[in-house]
């Protein structure tokens, strides 16, 4: 085990050293995501009712754990794949799945900030109070890390950095208007909500919002099952496509 | 001991870049890998580090099949890439200290080994500066001492002088020199003829995929003993092509071009080559012996066959 733990936590401090420099810039994206978040949909919606304002204020966990995981975490992949840093990594005797496991605990953490900062902010400007159960934690636990993992995967199963850029920033576009993450799932066209119910997104929405307010989840076991499922499946192709040799 | 046999990589698109290498490696030899751009040195060394796979052949460190076991060769070998090494946020004293750590080092060898290192290439000022506030020369200097902070069997080094001011590039060689002369084997690859013919004890040169020679820097002379080497340096903007077709056996590299010339016929030479001067299309030119340049330029010229010199790596050619 020592074999893991020692280079796991040398990793980590690597890591966290080298984000030292995009740090400041880091907290300044994170305030203007999660403040930015809020106050923008009062100008969106300036008739938002309390209910409504609820559903928007609890999805931004999941939102901004997304972003991270799906657009952040890729960029930066990509950015060091056409730098040709990754290739010095790999050279290292480490295990690839121990570096994966150092950068996914730095992005998890990473998106604390604006999470706190945009339920804060939120509760405050819209005047409600959550109510926020134990559950929180190993829910934005499992919604990082897979958003994390399949920002994983789509940096290394697109092999040119190029494409990686286009795609997230797609993404962008599709998590925030066409995923019911911040508004109910029955306002999409009959197939949009199909897609959805494949698609991780609305039930790891559900399960952080289940985990701050009153809100009923309808089948919470389905949601955590699928959840789980997409962070199990990119975890291990992400792991089976680092460690093979080309 | 790095022995390679019969490695051959092809990749998945057909494109062959490693045809049947064969090479023996003793320790503590300084060993460079020349070659054009694309000759296939990148991929051979990625397949020593266990970054690629072979399609064929073995590669052994040390009596370890470093194929089968990509782990193994990630513990025996130390490798500095071309391209720079990501330490932004890190000190020089903290990258060469944690990369020493990783190899498995306890945290005071590592850091005295830095310092140590730091000292020897003349570092100081910049042991605590953050790496995105470096210059390419310092950073690639920090990249070297990661790959040396530890004892390995093998250190690979990807053009590390390259960005490097004159003074510390003779510290930088010394520090090579003295890793070798503890044990452990160099494997330079390079494009800087000059210091492979100064620095290594042995070289081989790879091109279109093959080794097609190897041996010690003064075997690439001994072509010809009787050859001189005319060099003319072309004005700028001057058209080489009238020179070129009367010197059937000359070599372009640049504005430089090499011609190799016949004792007796030298004085002859030299006037057409003054004469060159002064119709103003050449700028200047010299003649002297034969150096590795010239030989390795008229190697690759000749795709391996250097005025009857073959390959002696017969394997290949199967």
């Amino acid at each position: 085990m020592r074999t893991y733990i020692r280079p796991y936590f040398l990793l980590l401090k690597w890591q966290l050293l080298r984000l030292r420099v995009i740090i400041p810039m880091f907290a300044v994206i994170q305030i203007m995501i999660g403040v930015g978040y809020i106050v923008g949909l009062g100008f969106i919606a300036p008739e938002v009712d309390r209910p409504t304002a609820l559903f928007f204020v609890t999805g931004s966990p999941t939102l901004i754990s997304l972003m991270v995981g799906m657009v952040l975490v890729p960029q930066l992949i990509a950015e060091d794949k056409s730098a040709g840093s990754l290739t010095y990594i790999w050279s290292l005797p480490i295990s690839r799945i121990t570096y994966l496991f150092a950068d996914l605990t730095v992005w998890v953490f990473s998106t604390l900030p604006g999470v706190a900062l945009a339920l804060i902010v939120g509760s405050r400007y819209y005047g409600f109070s959550l109510s926020v159960s134990w559950m929180i934690v190993p829910a934005m636990l499992l919604v990082s890390i897979t958003a994390s993992c399949l920002g994983y995967a789509i940096a290394h199963f697109i092999t040119k950095p190029q494409i990686i850029s286009l795609i997230t920033q797609l993404l962008v576009f599709g998590l925030f208007l066409f995923s019911p993450i911040n508004y109910p799932l029955e306002r999409l066209p009959n197939w949009l909500q199909r897609v959805h119910t494949i698609l991780p997104f609305t039930y790891m929405a559900d399960l952080v919002r289940g985990s701050l307010t009153q809100y009923e989840i309808t089948f919470p076991e389905k949601a955590l099952l699928i959840v789980s499922s997409w962070m199990v499946v990119s975890f291990v192709s992400v792991s089976v496509v680092l460690q093979r040799r080309k | 001991m790095i022995e390679i046999t019969n490695l051959t990589k092809r990749y998945k698109n057909g494109c062959v870049a490693n045809q049947g290498i064969s090479l023996k490696i003793a320790p503590g030899e300084i060993f460079g890998l020349l070659g054009p751009n694309g000759a296939g040195k990148t991929t051979l060394v990625n397949q020593l580090i266990g970054l690629l796979k072979p399609s064929a052949g073995t590669i052994t460190i040390d009596g370890v099949d470093v194929v089968a076991d990509p782990g193994a060769s990630r513990r025996l070998c130390s490798f500095q890439p071309q391209s720079q090494i990501p330490i932004e946020g890190l000190t020089p004293l903290e990258a060469i200290e944690l990369t020493g750590r990783i190899r498995g080092m306890n945290k005071k060898a590592a850091r005295l080994r830095a310092k140590s290192l730091i000292e020897r290439l003349q570092l100081e000022q910049w042991a605590k500066v953050h790496g995105e506030n470096l210059s390419g020369g310092i950073r690639r200097l920090t990249a070297f001492c990661m790959t040396c902070v530890a004892p390995a069997k093998a250190v690979v080094l990807d053009e590390p002088t390259n960005d490097v001011d004159p003074q510390r590039r003779r510290l930088l060689w010394k520090e090579i020199k003295n890793i070798a002369a503890e044990g452990s084997t160099i494997i330079l690859v390079t494009h800087n003829v000059l210091e492979a013919e100064r620095s290594t004890d042995r070289l081989a040169i790879i091109h279109k995929a093959r080794l097609i020679r190897q041996g010690t820097p003064a075997s690439f002379r001994d072509s010809e003993e009787e050859d001189m080497i005319l060099e003319l340096i072309l004005e700028p903007g001057k058209n080489p092509g009238s020179i070129l077709r009367e010197e059937a056996n000359a070599i372009r590299s640049g504005r430089r071009i090499f011609c190799p010339v016949k004792i007796g016929e030298v004085v002859e030479r030299v006037r057409w080559a003054n004469q060159l001067k002064k119709d103003q299309l050449i700028e200047e030119f010299s003649i002297n012996p034969p150096s590795l340049e010239e030989s390795y330029l008229q190697i690759i010229a000749n795709g391996g066959d250097n005025n009857g010199i073959v390959a002696n790596n017969t394997q290949e050619e199967k």
